[in-house]
């Protein structure tokens, strides 16, 4: 096993495809790969599909019942074969002999793949002890026709009512079975309605009695389930459950028929075609009888679910209503318009308002401007600079008079004053004025030489007079 | 022909499913909860409608009414034929 061939891992299906390689298998890229353990769970699913409940016949062997859990583990054989079968504690438990190593049993149960060994194992949910007489195979034949006949299918059995109007018992009258049902049945419902039709269960006639009182009791159409009960006993105490009487009985019920015999996991032939088939009285009752209180919950809580799930319809179209109210008035097109002359109305208040501030602005601007504009005015101006013009020109005047008279007054004391001193009038008391040519008066006689030309004014005209020389003259 | 206790049942939860579910109209909601209630109701009663009754069956049919705590009294012995 160490040198296998491990280099090249194969894959399971839901890996990734392999590379193709160069190793030896050419066709490894096509054909599909199991796993190990996907091979084990696809066998376990199939087998446990295929087989589903079975029983199987043979030898216990290899008996170990585990210390601590309690399970027991055994390999069932026959000459030709094995199968490992376990049983869990609870049913080990519930069995009434005891497993031993060389019993020979018929064992039921689930037949399944063990993943880790990849054995097939049988889960036991029950075992009978296989009588090699002449009982258990007629058992066995009476099963085998009763299923041909379809009797014991799956498909043939009714529900339980969830309320049964009333529950019939037959069983025997002073059997601990019906003590149990009884008090089982008032524990679950106190108000329960029970018809009990005692019957003899065991001895001589059992099995006609079972059926005459099974089908009396049916024909009354009161119950809507009948428990078929007895309590624990051997099995050829049981023997009247397992009769074909008791079956046909159990098959024509109109009512819906639950088994209670026993109470280990024997399985009677009035198990196998009943509704409903309980390892004891006790169970069968617990089945067949509804807890009062827990359906009366249902309704209330039905109802108070009811009532919640309208109020919330309720509350929430309001609510959705309310929402689509608000909507639509917001879109009311009155309203809108309302709304938006209000808004002109406000508009045209407001554009009114500044346009009457900016007005009355420009207006006082408009006085102030006219005031200082008159006060530039020119025309003003000049009738202002005329006027002063001509209060200046009035005082020029005047003063220009005064001056005038002052001089012309001056000028005739000047004119007084050179009249007297005028040379003329000197000249006319005999002097004489002399000048040279160039006009200028002589006072010394330095200033001509002598031949010079010499004027000289008289009173009465002028004479021009030739230097001849200086005189002398005493001062 | 009055429905079995399981029809009620189913029709009751059925109805409170669909109520539940909020896509009935109003109206149906209205009738469903209507129904509802008449259907809790219905259920109700039934279930008032039961007092205990023990009552033993002979062979020819005849009832007979048990005392439920004299039945329980009994003491436990084998079962006989």
């Amino acid at each position: 096993m160490a040198d296998a061939p491990f280099g090249m891992r194969r894959r399971g299906p839901s890996d990734p495809p392999l590379r193709a390689s160069s190793s030896s298998s050419s066709n490894t890229t096509d054909t599909f790969v199991f796993s190990v353990g996907g091979l084990q769970r696809r066998l376990r699913a199939e087998v446990e599909k295929s087989f589903g409940v079975i029983h199987v016949g043979g030898e216990i062997s290899s008996l170990t019942i585990h210390g601590v859990s309690g399970h027991a583990y055994f390999v069932l054989k026959d000459e030709q074969a094995q199968l490992r079968c376990v049983m869990w504690k609870e049913q080990v438990q519930r069995l009434r002999h005891k497993l031993d190593n060389g019993m020979e049993v018929i064992v039921y149960g689930r037949i399944t793949v063990f993943e880790k060994s990849g054995q097939l194992q049988l889960t036991v949910q029950g075992v009978d002890r296989q009588g090699s007489g002449p009982a258990e195979e007629a058992w066995r034949a009476l099963a085998e026709k009763l299923r041909l006949e379809g009797l014991t299918s799956p498909a043939r059995k009714r529900r339980l009512p969830m309320l049964p109007r009333a529950v019939g018992v037959v069983t025997s009258k002073n059997g601990a079975a019906l003590r149990d049902i009884v008090k089982t049945a008032l524990r679950r419902d106190p108000f329960t309605r029970l018809l009990i039709a005692p019957t003899p269960v065991q001895g001589e006639g059992a099995d006609l009695a079972i059926a005459r009182t099974l089908l009396m009791l049916d024909d009354l159409r009161i119950c809507d389930v009948i428990i078929l009960a007895r309590g624990g006993g051997s099995r050829e105490d049981l023997w009247a459950f397992n009769s074909e009487v008791v079956a046909r009985a159990v098959c024509a019920c109109f009512a819906v028929v639950v088994t209670g015999v026993g109470h280990e996991t024997d399985t009677s032939i009035a198990d196998l075609v009943s509704d409903l088939s309980c390892s004891t009285p006790t169970a069968a009752a617990e089945h067949a009888i509804p807890v009062r209180a827990e359906i009366r919950n249902r309704f209330v809580v039905a109802e108070n679910r009811l009532r919640r799930a309208l109020r919330a319809e309720v509350t929430g179209r309001g609510r959705r209503l309310m929402r689509l109210e608000a909507k639509l008035t917001a879109q009311d097109p009155l309203r809108a318009m309302q709304r938006k002359s209000q808004l002109l109305d406000e508009l045209t208040n407001r554009a009114e308002r500044s346009l009457r501030i900016a007005l009355g602005r420009r207006q006082q601007l408009l006085a102030v401007m006219t005031r200082r504009l008159a006060r530039v005015e020119p025309r003003a101006k000049m009738a202002a600079l005329g006027a002063r013009i001509q209060i200046l020109r009035a005082k020029q005047d005047h003063l220009l008079a005064r001056h005038l008279v002052a001089a012309k007054q001056r000028l005739a004391e000047q004119v007084a004053g050179l009249e007297a001193l005028s040379p003329l009038k000197v000249l006319a008391r005999g002097y004489a004025l002399a000048t040279t040519e160039d006009h200028r008066v002589i006072l010394r006689a330095s200033q001509v030489a002598p031949g010079d030309r010499v004027n000289l004014r008289l009173s009465e005209g002028a004479l021009t007079l030739r230097v001849e020389g200086e005189l002398e003259i005493e001062s | 022909m009055t429905q079995s206790f399981e029809e009620l049942m189913s029709r009751l939860e059925d109805i409170v499913g669909r109520l539940e579910s909020n896509q009935l109209s109003l109206e149906q909601a209205i009738e469903a909860y209507q129904e509802g209630v008449t259907l809790a109701k219905q259920g109700h009663s039934r279930l008032a409608d039961a007092e205990r009754r023990i009552e033993e069956v002979t062979r020819g049919g005849e009832r007979t009414p048990v005392d439920a705590e004299e039945l329980l009294k009994k003491p436990r012995s084998e079962d006989e034929p």
